[in-house]
């Protein structure tokens, strides 16, 4: 029942963050489980060469979030821990790379909202 | 009262035998393998540009968690991405006209549809398209070179 409500919410978070895509940001809800991957599924593509994908979460639990390759799941970036202030998921990507974006935490679990900056920064 | 009860079990009952079957929200990696060879038969693929599926569900799949139904075509729209670019080099290298006409229209009129949810991936398929009708297949080589390392070609 659990791991269903969390993948409800991935659903949810493709759904939601699909629509401002034009902009080079957008804001984003992310489920996180304890212990377990979540891969969500919407991607994502880098016009601006060089362009760094940075992430910023509200308050709401200590949560990782890691870039990879949307149809390669054994070729992403560290994860790494969110915080209220914006940080680099990733850095330096090439221009027309799509990526996708994956959840976990090493201590418990739950769903935050935040902000997602993925071209031109 | 009672009568009243009964129709509208009735109303209900009818609505629901109505309804379409529910689709799975989630699929573990078996079912998504299977979604993903159904979904590539709908697709067309240039000579000599065909993914191996297996490989492709076995990377981008689920694995021992559940992936949400439909999660496939994001993967599919990808790869027939690749495919397109490269069967339109494959063509120019070869001097086949007929092919690479073939290949630009896809990439004209197909590859900028895929993934509405990514307005920039589609903005830069148009853009791919219209620089590999000028001549300059740079944008595609880079979304080749980015994007499609990891397919198996067969």
């Amino acid at each position: 029942m659990k791991r269903a409500l969390v993948g409800l919410l991935a659903v949810g978070f493709a759904m939601l963050s699909a629509a401002p895509a034009q902009a080079a940001s957008t804001t984003i809800t992310v489920p996180f489980k304890h212990n377990q991957i979540t891969w969500f599924t919407t991607a994502r593509t880098i016009t601006v060469a060089g362009s760094d994908i940075d992430a910023q979460v509200a308050y709401g639990g200590i949560m990782q979030l890691a870039w990879y390759k949307c149809g390669d799941r054994n070729t992403r970036g560290a994860f790494v821990r969110m915080e209220e202030t914006r940080k680099h998921v990733g850095t330096n990507f090439r221009a027309g790379t799509k990526f996708c974006l994956a959840s976990n935490s090493p201590y418990t679990e739950g769903t935050v909202g935040g902000t997602l900056w993925w071209s031109g920064n | 009262m009672e009568r009243q009860l009964i129709a509208l079990l009735a109303v209900v009952l009818v609505s629901g035998c109505a309804a379409p079957p529910a689709q799975p929200a989630f699929v573990d990696q078996q079912q998504y393998a299977k979604a993903m060879r159904d979904s590539a038969s709908n697709l067309t693929w240039p000579d000599g540009r065909r993914p191996d599926l297996d490989v492709l569900a076995e990377k981008s799949g689920p694995g021992p968690d559940k992936a949400p139904a439909g999660s496939e075509r994001i993967v599919l729209e990808m790869t027939n991405s690749c495919a397109w670019y490269l069967g339109w080099d494959d063509a120019r290298k070869r001097g086949d006209q007929a092919a690479e006409s073939k290949a630009l229209k896809v990439m004209d009129e197909v590859l900028p549809k895929f993934s509405p949810e990514d307005p920039d991936g589609q903005r830069y398929a148009r853009q791919a398209a219209a620089k590999a009708k000028a001549g300059d297949g740079s944008l595609a080589a880079d979304y080749v070179a980015n994007n499609c390392d990891s397919v198996l070609w067969k």
